[in-house]
């Protein structure tokens, strides 16, 4: 394994932006497809997640002489990401602000979820699921649960970098996460009977 | 466990969902990314060629080019083959043979091995005369290079129609028509008539009709009758063809250029008159010893003469009286037949 496998994300768009191309071929098979999923999965729209895919990372390759290292690269990058996908939701004329009633929409309280149903739900959803059926369960979810699950899947983000990205706080990101996971788990739960 | 993450959630997540962005937008990206810092492309999407296309295209390219070298020639040839095969028939009646320079050179050498002959026939025939003055203006296009050749060639290709007709009916009506006839240009002559000249510079439908050939020589005085162009023309082939064979003799190499119809002559040749195979007079002198016999009333030489002049010069014009005294000769004696065809 060479040196430039072990670099980080940060070292790596680093050296893009001084001329390397060869690290952002690195950078770019990193976040490619975590990139890509987090958009489709928000907008649940192939042409309009690739249209979006594409203005995220030549954003990036055009603002790299002015990267500097405040974060983590996946914050850095996943936060483009998420701006353009609220200009993206502005265009569309979607509400893409969170509100109490989102969260507790559901009409469903977080103590009556699921918390672990029966049976090996892996298995079960590597028999039965289809990107289709996870697609169609993540579009059920409301978008900012749905956003917190995605950043938290995706970008592998942290409950702090998914509430700084979002601009919340914390707990209120932990509360979207359980309200998602719920949600999700229950959505298994009647795929697997 | 938190309560924010699930394991087995996120297990049936990921293995549910493998989506990426296609290959083209990968490589519209990287592109775009190494464009941005000047460094050069590298193509993703662009799927390796098959190994077997290398030696494929290379095998069709062979394929391709050996049949295209050996259609080729023969697309270059074909023209200059059938241009080949035409130019005899439009020669026939008009165009000179494609080999004049070495006649020249033929009835050089002629002169030079025997002097003598060869300059007491210019001297007995004028038409020798004239048909110096008619060669030298054809042999440079005669002695020109190949390239001057076809485009004598194609000229005369494109006259071809009208002399193909004329061709034709030299054919139906004989190589060699009776005297008393007008005739066309006579087929088998090698050289340009004069109408055959003025085909060549001219275009076909305006080419006028060649002369016949009885025609000149009565336009011609009475002593070159036997010098026209054509009349020479023939005496040219004639001599070509003999040397060829190597059976020119020197009484012949006398004779032959102001023979006016050399086929017929040769025959009467090989008939075995001894006047005729020794050494026969021009027909001028002849003409001139007939008329002395005839006029001294030496009837019996006189006939003899008559009879041995017509066996070498049959269809050699006579003057009235003698052409009248043509019916006393004995009766088998070589008269020209209506449209004979020579040997």
């Amino acid at each position: 394994m060479n040196e430039s496998e072990d670099a980080s994300d940060e070292d790596l768009m680093l050296r893009y932006a001084a001329g390397e191309a060869g690290a952002f071929d690195r950078l770019y098979a990193r976040h490619r497809g975590g990139v890509f999923r987090y958009l489709l999965h928000h907008c649940g729209k192939r042409s309009a997640a690739e249209e979006m895919f594409q203005d995220v990372w030549m954003n990036l390759i055009k603002t790299r002489t002015s990267y500097v290292v405040t974060a983590r690269f996946a914050s850095f990058l996943y936060r483009c990401a998420h701006n353009r996908l609220v200009d993206y939701y502005r265009a569309q004329g979607n509400v893409f602000e969170v509100s109490a009633d989102e969260e507790e929409g559901t009409g469903v309280s977080i103590a009556e979820l699921p918390a672990d149903p029966a049976g090996d739900p892996a298995k079960q959803a590597q028999s039965r699921e289809t990107g289709e059926q996870v697609r169609a369960a993540l579009k059920r979810l409301p978008g900012v649960q749905r956003e917190a699950f995605l950043l938290q899947q995706e970008a592998g983000m942290s409950l702090a970098e998914i509430a700084a990205l979002t601009g919340v706080p914390a707990e209120t990101v932990k509360s979207r996460l359980r309200y998602a996971l719920a949600k999700l788990r229950l959505e298994l739960a009647e795929l697997a009977t | 466990m938190m309560d924010y993450q699930d394991p087995r959630v996120e297990v049936w997540y990921r293995g549910a969902s493998r989506d990426e962005p296609s290959s083209s937008l990968d490589a519209a990206i990287t592109a775009a990314a190494h464009l941005a810092v000047g460094a050069r492309p590298v193509l993703h999407a662009r799927r390796p060629r098959p190994v077997w296309m290398v030696p494929l295209a290379a095998a069709a390219v062979l394929v391709i080019s050996v049949t295209v070298l050996r259609l080729a020639p023969e697309e270059e040839v074909l023209p200059l083959k059938d241009a080949a095969r035409e130019a005899p028939m439009a020669e026939s009646t008009a165009a000179p043979p494609a080999k004049p320079q070495p006649l020249a050179g033929k009835a050089a050498a002629l002169n030079a091995v025997s002097p003598p002959l060869m300059q007491a026939a210019p001297a007995a025939s004028p038409g020798a005369v004239s048909k110096r003055a008619i060669t030298p203006s054809e042999e440079p296009k005669r002695a020109g290079p190949a390239s001057e050749e076809r485009e004598a060639k194609r000229e005369r290709l494109a006259a071809e129609p009208a002399e193909t007709s004329r061709a034709a009916a030299a054919t139906t009506a004989g190589a060699a028509p009776p005297a008393s006839q007008p005739a066309p240009a006579p087929a088998p002559a090698p050289a340009p008539a004069p109408a055959a000249l003025s085909a060549r510079s001219a275009p076909a439908a305006l080419a006028p009709p060649a002369p016949p050939a009885m025609q000149l020589a009565e336009q011609a005085p009475a002593g070159r009758r036997d010098t026209s162009v054509g009349e020479t023309t023939v005496a040219e082939a004639r001599k070509e063809k003999s040397a060829q064979e190597g059976k020119l003799s020197a009484p012949r190499q006398a004779a032959e250029p102001q023979d006016a119809r050399a086929p017929v002559l040769r025959k009467g040749l090989g008939a075995g008159s001894a006047a005729a195979d020794a050494q026969p007079l021009p027909p001028e002198a002849w003409i001139a010893k007939l008329l002395t016999l005839q006029a001294a009333g030496r009837e019996a030489e006189f006939l003899a003469e008559l009879a041995a002049f017509r066996r070498a010069y049959p269809q050699h014009p006579l003057p009235p009286p003698l052409e009248a005294a043509l019916v006393r000769l004995p009766a088998e004696a070589p008269r020209p037949f209506p449209g004979q065809t020579p040997r």
